[in-house]
């Protein structure tokens, strides 16, 4: 009686064990969530109708390396921190004539650090877009080093970190390297 | 000494307290799971997807967001506070007891002090390591159940900062990093339970064997919090939340503790009293 009542209970936990295994991969498989593309540095990413391709990326120690860009933006006096600069390459190819670009869904990562965009200066100044014209962004993110960001081994190695632009997380997941 | 082992594995795992504290574990991660995790499936993504076309939406939550070693909710903190308790109370006393009412002696007669010791020792290890890891596991469990296990990115909303320790590693491979995460939470309160058998020795009263691992534990992270520079070894119970500058400071006073514990199981058996 004892070991069939333990063979019952052995067969229950099994059917237990398979149905909640089915369960997980149907759920897993029904919604298996945004699609991900990682581009490689020079490859061109297209999101919303705009084509994304990096042309350059460089961290400098302050402002003063960076006049060219006329980034209207504050360096942290706090904490010590570098900026990075990532060139993009923005081409509008939707149906309208111009398109006015935002920066609203962009991020930079390097490993499991990462900031928004602090600022975006354009070439001519402007944010509008003319159908099928590139132009060149450029594009700032500061690292700061205040005791949670960023870990003491990649500050170290800051400048050649491999950072990554997340051009958007949802519906779609589009990561362009930027070396 | 396996027989010994098995002895105190069927003591410690087959009594009412441990299914009493399991039911008790049960109850707050349902909790957890009816107050949190189904309003995120029945109401949070449901008007996350309703508002995708604006734009505003960067992901929707799933297992890893939800999931109760992660996400810093109220079942999280009364985990935290109460398991150092329910580990001992299910097994923490029993070396006292034995000693109370002479049992030890059948079985020291019988396997000997060293096996006997050792067996209590490595079974208080386990019990608080099952009784610990057994909410992570079960949360992770009810949350598969009606959550996708999503694409985690550092930009996304999870509490995971580069400063902490594996941080790297949750973003690649997550589920690897829950599987880590509960098996430091089984390693380390296991080791935590462990106090219970110095303090059998020190004490003769159960309420304070019982206790004894919780205000430690307790009084570990209030010295924490007024000695600057001092980190409660107890603290990488919680991986998300340890810095790789604190793991030096932590790893040593680990490797103090054990010391104190292999110093107190030759303590136990070298004693003449017992037998």
């Amino acid at each position: 009686m004892c070991s069939k009542k333990r063979k019952v209970c052995i067969i229950v936990l099994i059917l237990i064990v398979i149905m909640c295994a089915a369960r997980i991969l149907y759920i897993n498989i029904n919604n298996s969530g945004p699609d991900s593309q990682v581009y490689k540095y020079g490859e061109i990413c297209t999101y919303k109708n705009i084509n994304y391709k990096i042309i350059d990326s460089k961290v400098y120690d302050s402002m003063d390396e960076i006049k060219q860009y006329d980034f209207h933006f504050d360096q942290s006096d706090t904490f010590p921190s570098k900026l990075l600069v990532i060139g993009v390459e923005l081409t509008y190819i939707g149906d309208e004539e111009q398109y006015k670009f935002s920066t609203r869904e962009m991020h930079v990562q390097a490993s499991a650090w990462t900031n928004g965009i602090c600022d975006i200066s354009y070439e001519n100044n402007s944010n509008v877009l003319e159908k099928g014209i590139s132009k060149n962004a450029y594009i700032l993110v500061e690292i700061v080093n205040s005791g949670f960001t960023i870990s003491q081994k990649h500050w170290e190695n800051v400048y050649d970190l491999d950072y990554e632009l997340v051009v958007s997380t949802y519906p779609e997941i589009n990561i362009m390297k930027c070396k | 000494m396996k027989s010994v082992f098995k002895i105190e594995l069927d003591r410690a795992f087959k009594n009412k307290k441990f299914f009493f504290v399991i039911l008790i574990e049960a109850a707050l991660i349902v909790y957890d799971f009816f107050s949190y995790v189904l309003p995120v499936c029945n109401k949070t993504i449901p008007f996350l997807l309703s508002n995708i076309e604006s734009g505003k939406v960067d992901s929707i939550p799933g297992v890893y967001a939800t999931w109760v070693g992660l996400h810093y909710g109220q079942t999280r903190t009364i985990l935290f506070t109460v398991l150092p308790l329910l580990c001992a109370l299910v097994y923490g006393a029993s070396l006292y007891l034995d000693e109370k009412f002479h049992y030890n002696y059948q079985i020291i007669v019988r396997a000997g002090k060293k096996s006997y010791y050792t067996s209590k020792l490595f079974v208080l290890f386990l019990v608080g390591g099952v009784v610990a890891s057994f909410p992570f596991m079960l949360s992770l469990l009810m949350n598969s159940l009606v959550l996708p296990y999503e694409k985690v990115l550092p930009c996304l909303c999870y509490f995971m900062g580069d400063k902490y320790v594996m941080s790297g590693l949750f973003y690649s491979y997550p589920l690897l990093y829950v599987f880590i995460y509960i098996l430091l939470i089984f390693i380390e309160f296991g080791l935590l339970n462990c106090i219970c058998f110095i303090i059998s020795d020190i004490f003769s009263n159960s309420f304070i064997i019982v206790s004894a691992p919780f205000c430690i534990y307790f009084c570990s992270f209030v010295i924490s919090n007024l000695v600057t520079g001092f980190n409660s070894p107890w603290l990488y119970f919680r991986i998300s939340d340890v810095r790789e500058s604190d793991i030096k400071q932590i790893l040593c006073q680990v490797i103090i503790y054990l010391i104190i514990l292999v110093i107190a199981l030759w303590n136990k058996i070298r004693k003449d009293k017992d037998v």
